[in-house]
């Protein structure tokens, strides 16, 4: 089989074997990329075992000779190559630091959203990516060490369960892949907002903000709060993925960025109350 | 007292640890080049704390006085977690 090639944008995975059934998915998200000369990892989804392949079928994720994770259903080959992918960035790049966190874009300036699964993360960030901001990373914010500023990432955002039907609503004409069922996370999808060449647009920007959001669909009214940057500090250190291999350089970036940005924690019921916070708290209202 | 005597009089951070408060002044943040292991004091400062150099000494009196709520007991633990010293 032909490789494909997955560029990522600052990183490209070679993509040397995988099922046909997740042709589709690959060439909706990554086929209109260009391929770079060389790759940064090189990967595979290969079938669990001989008996697995008749059997209750499975897939193993493979990269560089490591298998990271456990076989899993065949039906969710196309998710695995995903979270593999994150795998791949989060335990091969030091030259960044990179906080588990989704990176939205408006005038110029970005705002970190690290937030704990189930706090609608992902869901705002499609929201804001199809309300006119560019979506840099719904995963994995890649901060630059020196300028720290937020380089951007080709990679589509991971959406589950009810989402996968609310971002639907939102843009019908979405480019969203077949729904993975019954993952370690319920239904998966993985939605793209921007095309190759939008990408390329786009440069690393400054960092203006931190926002912690907390979706709570019963709330009555948006409540907002500034939070001691001590305990953001805390709570970016746990959301790095590399701040142990980093070590001194993680430590004095986090306090660096934590230092200079402003930082809320955000309790809403209500998608168009985060554009407008965002804008006249964070990002500003551009010239 | 809590500086009571002559050693202990001053402290200062131990080699290889780095300290940096905050512009909001909610607290402190020690790293550890040796053991890689961050430690954070969450109370809230009355100015920012110098203690940027290892070699950089101060009273402890003077150190617990940055500490609107400041306590022996702050330079106590970060002593016993080793990252300040008494010199």
């Amino acid at each position: 089989m032909k490789p494909f090639f997955i560029n990522m944008g600052l990183f490209q995975a070679r993509l040397n074997d995988y099922p046909s059934s997740i042709s589709p998915a690959l060439n909706q998200i990554y086929g209109d990329c260009q391929p770079k000369e060389m790759s940064d990892f090189t990967v595979s989804l290969a079938p669990g075992s001989i008996v697995r392949k008749y059997l209750r079928p499975q897939i193993v994720f493979e990269s560089n000779t490591q298998i990271p994770f456990k076989p899993l259903p065949f039906s969710q080959a196309y998710a695995l190559l995903e979270w593999g992918l994150n795998w791949c960035l989060a335990t091969h790049d030091f030259n960044h630091l990179l906080l588990h966190s989704a990176v939205l874009v408006k005038n110029n300036k970005a705002v970190l959203f690290p937030a704990l699964p189930g706090s609608g993360k992902s869901t705002l960030s499609c929201w804001l990516a199809i309300n006119g901001w560019k979506l840099y990373s719904d995963e994995m914010a890649v901060i630059n060490t020196d300028s720290l500023t937020a380089e951007p990432l080709y990679r589509p955002a991971c959406i589950k369960n009810r989402s996968i039907e609310l971002v639907r609503g939102w843009q019908p004409d979405a480019t969203i892949t077949k729904v993975c069922s019954d993952t370690a996370k319920g239904d998966v999808a993985h939605a793209k907002f921007q095309t190759w060449t939008e990408y390329s647009c786009l440069q690393p920007v400054e960092i203006a903000g931190i926002v912690f959001p907390k979706y709570d669909g019963d709330l009555a009214e948006e409540q907002y709060y500034t939070i001691a940057k001590s305990q953001v500090f805390e709570e970016l250190c746990q959301h790095a993925f590399n701040y142990h291999v980093l070590g001194y350089q993680a430590f004095d970036t986090v306090w660096r960025l934590i230092d200079k940005v402003k930082v809320f924690e955000v309790h809403y019921s209500n998608l168009d109350f985060m554009d407008e916070f965002l804008l006249d708290e964070v990002v500003g209202h551009g010239e | 007292m809590a500086t009571a005597g002559g050693k202990g009089l001053y402290i200062r951070l131990k080699d290889g640890i780095s300290c940096r408060s905050f512009s909001d002044m909610s607290g402190l943040a020690f790293f550890s080049a040796r053991t890689c292991e961050t430690f954070f004091v969450h109370q809230s400062l009355k100015r920012a704390i110098n203690l940027a150099e290892p070699s950089n000494e101060m009273s402890v009196d003077e150190f617990i006085d940055h500490f609107h709520d400041g306590q022996l007991a702050t330079v106590n633990e970060l002593e016993a977690r080793g990252l300040l010293v008494r010199v």
